[in-house]
């Protein structure tokens, strides 16, 4: 009980400094998600090469009319012309971020061009498939379908182009990079705040009068995880919302099932990092090297998580990063509630596993150091 | 029990460094207990070990006939704390500082506000209540952090250096403040580095030199241990220091004690008014150019150099207890 009701005083000082600072803290935490999802977010309207594979089923003349004009615009850059197999195997492997397949009915049909694409390329994706769309509106006889049609839904049955992406959504880079950044605000709420108040709390002697009252050593440490997850909690909503705005969807129904699963995670790897900023607090006297070794372990851990890019374009020297790497799970998981609206028992299962064990050690490791290093 | 604090045999090592070594020492209850010594004399970790926020590498620590080590947090529930910085948080105002540190003791719920508002008459910070403790001078600061201190109304309170950085004004408040908690029965151990400071309010002083006690009395008794005469001081050009030197040693028999640059000390054990009388005279016919002779009583100071062979604020010198009586001069 004591240790309860002392958790919770640390908790409500804790809360007290948060609240005098609550704007520079808020503006800190809340500049990337608003740079990354509303500017980078828009990245997808920026001219790559795309790399495409091309399977003709029509063999007619407009049809390697249309492929010509498909190179023609350095939009595209055609790798092969091939069998659909061949096609959707490089499509899987990476090699390309497109296929299309062009329809033995081509330019006549109802249904003339399909393109499948990976939901790992967003960014590529979305430019390569407005850039198709465009290109066969010349060749899709005029009457039967108007620009709105040669559009990539395929609930439209009108529709010249269907897309299939290959985990089954469509989204653009936007929807891809918001798992990302949930996970990105929630580390920087937990690390940043924790840490340095714990530094600072050093500094002051504050902990050292926290260490001479009768309150147990376990209760510093709770409450300062405590605040962690309040604080990064508040981080992720307010995330959430500027994505909304910004014309994130989200695709689990209804709404506060997906909000409860994204804070699920997000509390879970609050967890994890305020652990880790503990750890590191206790043995590091200042909060700008603190500053620097937090951002030296974190910003790797998030690159190679696949939140920011698609992890399958990672090189091979780096995959064991990814798949050691306790972000990766709870990326993915993020990212499936937002953009396939579904998590699977398994992968569930897996991800808390693993964030809940790396959660365990970390935590003995911080409370046994803590425990130690008195003073 | 007439000992409030019972140390036996402390030790305390830092990897190889004996910080502690071997110390044991008694604190009557009520009374105010000094702790002086240079910088690294092991100070601060008796001081620490005793509110358990380091662990004896050997001996025992009694607080109130409660082990240290097996009764840990009864232990800290009547030792009370103030340190040489004042701590306090700055973000949180006067009464959320003091509801803080009442509830971090475990204070019943129902004492919390009584306790709470007591303590803010007591500092004279009523009207600044709800104001920010950043917003504070650094006076009121110091005050809040004593009553704060004070909230879980220990019976020993342990103050290190407790007026270093004060004006005089609040200097003399503080003095005021720690002899009314002597006379509420709390029992005090200070450290300060003010020799006057000790003088005027310990009861008891222990000196305290590489981890060991070096001599330990009221101040009157460590004076008395220096001379129960008076101290000859005698200021004068650095050229002259060996002539008045050999003038005391051969007519008056008595031993320069003490050089410093433009400065003798030397102990004069009896009738030393009329040796006074004499040795000016002295100085008079064989017109040695002094600036300045005194004599007075043996002070702190005097005593502390005796026993450790520095002054106290010789800070950056690491004093050496064997050359504490052997005099070098140069120049």
């Amino acid at each position: 009980m004591t240790l309860i009701s002392d958790i919770f005083n640390l908790y409500k000082r804790e809360m007290i400094i948060f609240r005098a600072n609550i704007f520079s803290n808020i503006i800190r935490s809340i500049i990337f998600p608003l740079v990354l999802i509303v500017f980078l977010g828009g990245i997808g309207n920026t001219i790559f090469h795309i790399s495409v594979a091309i399977v003709n089923y029509a063999d007619n003349p407009q049809s390697f009319q249309f492929i010509s004009q498909l190179q023609s615009n350095n939009v595209l850059s055609i790798k092969t012309i091939t069998s659909q197999n061949i096609a959707m195997n490089m499509l899987h492997s990476s090699n390309v971020s497109l296929v299309i397949v062009i329809l033995p009915t081509f330019p006549n049909g109802s249904q003339n061009i399909d393109v499948y694409y990976n939901n790992n390329n967003f960014q590529n994706s979305m430019t390569g498939l407005s850039f198709i769309q465009s290109t066969a509106s010349k060749f899709i006889n005029q009457k039967q379908i108007s620009v709105q049609q040669i559009n990539a839904q395929q609930t439209n049955p009108q529709s010249s182009v269907s897309s299939t992406a290959i985990s089954g959504t469509k989204a653009s880079y936007k929807d891809f990079l918001f798992a990302g950044i949930l996970i990105m605000v929630t580390i920087f709420g937990s690390t940043f705040n924790g840490g340095i108040s714990l530094i600072k709390d050093k500094d002051t002697g504050i902990l050292k009068s926290f260490l001479m009252s009768p309150i147990s050593k376990l209760s510093i440490i709770l409450s300062k995880i405590l605040s962690g997850i309040t604080q990064s909690t508040l981080y992720v909503f307010i995330a959430i919302l500027i994505g909304v705005a910004d014309g994130v969807t989200i695709a689990m129904l209804p709404w506060f099932a997906a909000i409860l699963w994204i804070l699920l995670f997000t509390v879970l790897i609050s967890i994890l990092f305020s652990c880790v900023a503990i750890i590191l607090a206790i043995r590091i006297p200042r909060v700008e090297v603190f500053t620097i070794i937090v951002n030296a372990i974190t910003l790797p851990l998030w690159f190679l998580s696949g939140a920011f890019f698609p992890a399958s374009s990672l090189p091979s020297l780096f995959k064991p990063f990814n798949t050691y790497n306790p972000l990766t799970y709870a990326v993915n998981a993020i990212r499936n509630i937002t953009m396939l609206g579904y998590l699977t028992m398994n992968q569930i299962a897996v991800t808390m596993s693993i964030i809940i064990i790396g959660i365990v050690v970390l935590f003995v490791l911080a409370f046994k150091l803590f425990k130690t290093t008195v003073d | 029990m007439n000992y409030i604090v019972e140390i036996r045999n402390l030790k305390k090592t830092f990897g190889n460094i004996v910080a502690v070594d071997d110390l044991s020492l008694n604190i009557s209850k009520g009374t105010i207990f000094g702790i002086l010594g240079p910088n690294g004399a092991g100070k601060t970790t008796t001081i620490s070990t005793i509110l358990g926020i380091e662990k004896q590498t050997s001996g025992k620590i009694i607080v109130n006939g409660l082990d240290n080590l097996k009764y840990p947090e009864k232990v800290k529930q009547i030792i009370g704390f103030m340190a040489q910085e004042t701590i306090v948080d700055d973000e949180l105002t006067g009464k959320q500082n003091l509801i803080l540190g009442a509830n971090l003791y475990h204070l019943p719920k129902d004492q919390i506000k009584d306790k709470v508002e007591y303590a803010l008459k007591q500092s004279q910070l009523e009207k600044f209540a709800d104001v920010k403790s950043k917003n504070y001078s650094g006076g009121m600061k110091r005050r809040l952090y004593l009553v704060k201190s004070m909230i879980h109304e220990p019976l020993l309170l342990i103050l290190d250096e407790p007026t270093t950085g004060l004006d005089i004004q609040n200097r003399m408040q503080m003095w005021d403040d720690i002899r009314k908690l002597k006379k509420d029965g709390v029992t005090i151990i200070m450290t300060t580095q003010y020799l006057e400071e000790a003088d005027y309010l310990c009861d008891t002083i222990a000196i305290i030199d590489h981890g060991k006690i070096k001599a330990i009395g009221s101040p009157s008794e460590l004076k008395k241990q220096i001379s129960s005469g008076n101290i000859l001081e005698i200021i004068l050009k650095n050229e002259y220091i060996e002539q008045i030197t050999k003038l005391l040693k051969s007519e008056f028999n008595i031993p320069v004690s003490n050089f410093k640059n433009e400065k003798i000390e030397a102990i004069i054990e009896k009738n030393a008014f009329e040796i006074f009388q004499k040795i000016l005279s002295e100085i008079k016919k064989k017109k040695i150019p002094i600036l300045s002779i005194s004599l007075r009583l043996p002070t702190m100071d005097d005593v502390f150099i005796k026993l450790t062979g520095s002054s106290i604020r010789d800070t950056n010198t690491k004093p050496d207890a064997s050359k504490s009586n052997k005099f070098a001069y140069t120049r």
